[in-house]
């Protein structure tokens, strides 16, 4: 029988597998660069989105993201929410050790 | 350089402080990591603004996240009390080793008033009309407040509402009394106090 742990880790293997396409298929569709394909698919939870967000989307909109297109707007709060279902995934695993 | 340059330049060195040196406040890495992390939640918010009925679901789970992180920034101030791991005692002279971590700790305390700062002045700026900013700005602090109860004295993190949501609200309603109630006025008053200090000028810009 699958036990929490195995049920958090299975969940969260997942979770960061499809983010990672996710963002990587956002970061190659933006950029068309091989190097942005590589830092979306080997930087894990969310520093791939992160280090896009510094390099190119704070120099395009600062903190307006009305300025942002339909699609772009709607690309980037997926994305965002993939990051923080893996933190949630994560802080979840860890709760399990410091539940009071 | 912007606040939020400011913001992520001194988490990144603070952080590659406590891993590379020899501190008795290790456990301030993930608290100010959780602060800074609701920073930067915070900045997304105009990006989860609803603009239709289908952005609904996304936009309400994205902003209980925040909420449930945010109280983290204001957290790390009461961390303070883990000074009392060392004596003092400057009668005895100056031991190095106290003001280190000393320093540590109170330099981690005031990055975190700054993200706390930076925080909600971007929750005050969410809304668009004065007065539902400033019924927001209230309510945000007395959340944070209850969150800081809830982390401090029932040990909750903010993951235990998803996990062990009933546990939690059934121990929080246990645990409400009077000291309870003072314990969070206090805490609003000090959060209120640091906007008065350090937001000074933010209805007047929010008016323009």
């Amino acid at each position: 029988m699958i036990n929490d742990l195995q049920l958090y880790l299975t969940t969260g293997f997942i979770l960061l597998f499809v983010s990672q396409c996710y963002i990587t298929y956002i970061l190659y569709q933006q950029q068309h660069s091989k190097l942005w394909f590589f830092i979306g698919m080997m930087l894990p939870l969310g520093m791939n989105l992160y280090i896009y967000q510094i390099c190119y989307i704070e120099k395009q909109v600062d903190n307006d993201f009305g300025q942002l297109t339909g699609k772009e707007r709607k690309q980037l709060r997926k994305a965002y929410l993939f990051v923080l279902a893996q933190y949630l995934v994560l802080f979840a695993l860890f709760g399990g050790y410091v539940t009071p | 350089m912007n606040e939020r340059t400011k913001a992520r330049i001194s988490f990144f060195i603070y952080i590659g402080l406590l891993i590379v040196f020899d501190t008795s406040y290790s456990f301030m890495i993930l608290n100010l990591f959780l602060a800074f992390a609701a920073l930067e939640l915070s900045f997304l918010l105009r990006l989860f603004h609803v603009q239709n009925k289908r952005e609904i679901p996304m936009s309400v789970l994205f902003f209980i996240v925040f909420l449930l992180l945010s109280p983290n920034a204001i957290y790390v101030v009461t961390d303070l009390i883990h000074l009392n791991v060392f004596a003092f005692d400057f009668k005895e002279g100056l031991q190095l080793n106290e003001w280190w971590n000393f320093t540590i700790l109170v330099s981690g305390v005031i990055l975190a008033i700054y993200y706390y700062v930076n925080m909600i002045k971007q929750v005050y700026f969410y809304s668009n009309d004065i007065t539902s900013a400033k019924w927001l700005f209230f309510v945000f602090i007395l959340l944070s407040s209850i969150g800081v109860f809830i982390g401090r004295f029932l040990r909750f993190h903010s993951i235990h509402l998803f996990t062990e949501p009933v546990t939690l609200i059934v121990r929080f309603i246990e645990a409400i009394d009077f000291s309870a109630v003072l314990f969070i006025s206090w805490m609003s008053i000090l959060q209120f106090l640091i906007c008065w200090l350090f937001l000074d000028g933010t209805g007047e810009a929010h008016d323009k």
